[in-house]
């Protein structure tokens, strides 16, 4: 692609749709989403339930309709994202809750493998898997309740499907610091130097090869910060409590303060290991973001905005957001003359964005639907019960 | 050239709609063939390795587990032999005191004894050869409880 040649903002920038186009695009979803959310002819018998199932997709088709409608992807794939993410804290605490009367991971568990497989833990389990033919996690290959071998599967259709996008419409751990980030107006911590942006990369590389030399892993044990919103080893000698006060530590500063005060998702953009690691698989993917540099007129949004950090004046002349970019399409929806937008790998720069954003939102948005709906479904049953019984618990 | 680029670029595009699809609907299938086709497992040093030994003594039993000394090339140095102590029904408590002399290797020597007490979750090691290097703390089970042996290769 020639990123210096100038070319009208109208070829590139994505328009709303008017609501013919707009319904072409919607009723398919609707369809698809009704489809698999449902997951088959039997609806669920429980009024709760089924009134959660109707709200989840009626909420995931609206966005949808919306982002067609107005041209707009990131402030209503956000909603969504963040929903997931709530959902799912909703869904696993209280499920574990239920079941075990506390959050806290037990030996039998971990011996029993009964611990669910989470996808951050795949870049550790890459080299001992090859070498040894085991994974190095206390869950089940298959079956229970996040087998191994289902998350791996996942993993290759979401790396074909959004490589490192999976960090904006996938992860159920990323909308945890996308809402902090959004919640201030402006940012107390306007300039974080690059150098930290390499830190996640640092990361990645520390944890691969601790965890092929311990075979244990080693950013589970001892560094991610979700442990506090999920399950954790339970706190029974000095070891493991120094390793809960690191995951209190690592979520208030990573997830909530940070995001904060920069209105950037600080853990996503420069600690986690597997946005890092997902990097890697962008080049799969059929879209990319794209920056004509002949019609960007410096005017700063798009870096200032970009929660991943991967927009600044090295890459906007480049032509291209860095490795980090999850093609959230923030940048895109704040770019005043269309200059940065999706397009479609082998086309080029006069090629019409709004059939590559089209391209790129439909299959994106409905992994994140149907991925997401079983979250949101489950928050949603969880806060039907708190109102109706009182507890969040059954 | 750039044509037949731009024709891939598109067609790809488009079939990651049917993919995301075929992703959904198959995912049990997709897990299980990639589960047959690797052959993976989870690794021993989390499952305590395969169980070689169950000796029954009435209300409860001993399985004993294979010494583990896999490492990413090749055996380490260092590893362990796992013990589980499990309540036979209709008994679903062990014994408050268990001692018992472990043969790890199967040669027909008793490697090291325990003195488990399964009210205090504590364990005492004896060994008896110098393969044997200490025990680490007693893990819960439901009905039973759990112990590793920290091992020595044997040169």
């Amino acid at each position: 692609m020639a990123t210096g040649e100038a070319i009208s903002p109208a070829s590139t920038t994505p328009a709303a749709l008017g609501w013919g186009k707009t319904l072409a695009w919607a009723v398919p979803m609707m369809l698809l989403t009704a489809l698999l959310m449902a997951g088959g002819p039997n609806l669920p018998k429980d009024a709760h339930r089924l009134i959660s199932l109707i709200a989840a997709w009626l909420f995931a088709n609206y966005l949808f309709l919306r982002m067609v409608r107005t041209g707009k992807t990131d402030r209503y794939r956000a909603s969504y994202f963040i929903a997931i993410a709530f959902g799912f804290c909703l869904t696993f605490v209280p499920n574990l809750l239920e079941m075990r009367g506390n959050m806290a991971l037990t030996d039998e568990d971990m011996l029993l493998g009964k611990t669910p497989f989470c996808h951050v833990v795949i870049p550790m389990t890459l080299i001992p898997a090859a070498l040894t033919r085991t994974i190095i996690f206390p869950g089940s290959i298959l079956g229970g309740f996040a087998g191994i071998a289902e998350m791996f599967a996942l993993w290759i259709g979401f790396s074909l499907i959004l490589g490192r996008g999976w960090c904006s419409w996938g992860c159920f751990f990323g909308g945890l610091d996308e809402f902090f980030s959004r919640l201030a107006k402006r940012p107390v911590i306007r300039h974080i130097a690059r150098r930290w942006t390499y830190l996640p990369y640092a990361v990645l590389a520390l944890v691969v090869v601790s965890a092929a030399w311990a075979l244990d892993p080693t950013y589970c044990m001892w560094l991610c910060p979700f442990k506090t919103v999920t399950e954790y080893p339970q706190v029974d000698s000095i070891t493991r409590a120094v390793q809960a006060v690191i995951f209190l530590s690592l979520f208030a500063g990573l997830v909530i303060i940070l995001p904060v005060l920069t209105k950037r998702r600080t853990q996503c953009g420069l600690f986690c290991p597997f946005g890092a690691f997902q990097s890697a698989t962008s080049w799969l993917n059929a879209v990319t973001v794209r920056v004509n540099h002949g019609a960007c007129k410096d005017c700063g949004k798009c870096e200032r905005g970009c929660p991943q950090f991967a927009l600044h004046s090295g890459a906007l002349n480049r032509g291209r957001p860095d490795l980090s970019c999850s093609k959230c399409g923030k940048c895109v929806d704040a770019c005043p003359t269309g200059a940065i937008h999706f397009q479609v790998r082998g086309s080029g720069a006069d090629a019409n964005a709004g059939v590559a954003r089209m391209l790129f939102i439909f299959p994106s948005f409905l992994f994140m639907a149907v991925f997401g709906a079983g979250m949101i479904q489950g928050g949603l049953y969880r806060l039907l019960l708190l109102v109706t019984t009182g507890s969040l618990l059954k | 050239m750039s044509t037949v680029r731009k024709i891939l670029g598109y067609s790809w595009a488009v079939l990651t709609i049917p993919l995301v699809l075929v992703l959904f609907f198959g995912l049990n299938s997709w897990a299980k063939l990639l589960a047959q086709s690797t052959g993976v497992r989870v690794s021993p040093w989390m499952t305590g390795g395969e169980i070689v030994r169950t000796l029954s003594h009435g209300d409860y039993e001993t399985r004993i587990h294979r010494p583990v000394f896999d490492g990413l090339l090749g055996p380490r140095g260092r590893g362990f032999v796992q013990v589980d102590w499990v309540a036979v029904p209709p008994a679903t408590i062990l014994p408050e005191r268990i001692g018992e002399q472990i043969d790890y290797d199967h040669d027909g020597v008793a490697d090291f004894a325990i003195e488990l007490d399964s009210k205090a979750n504590h364990a005492a090691l004896k060994p008896l050869r110098p393969e044997v290097l200490g025990c680490e703390r007693v893990m819960l089970l439901k009905e039973g409880r759990v112990l590793r042996v920290d091992l020595k290769r044997k040169k």
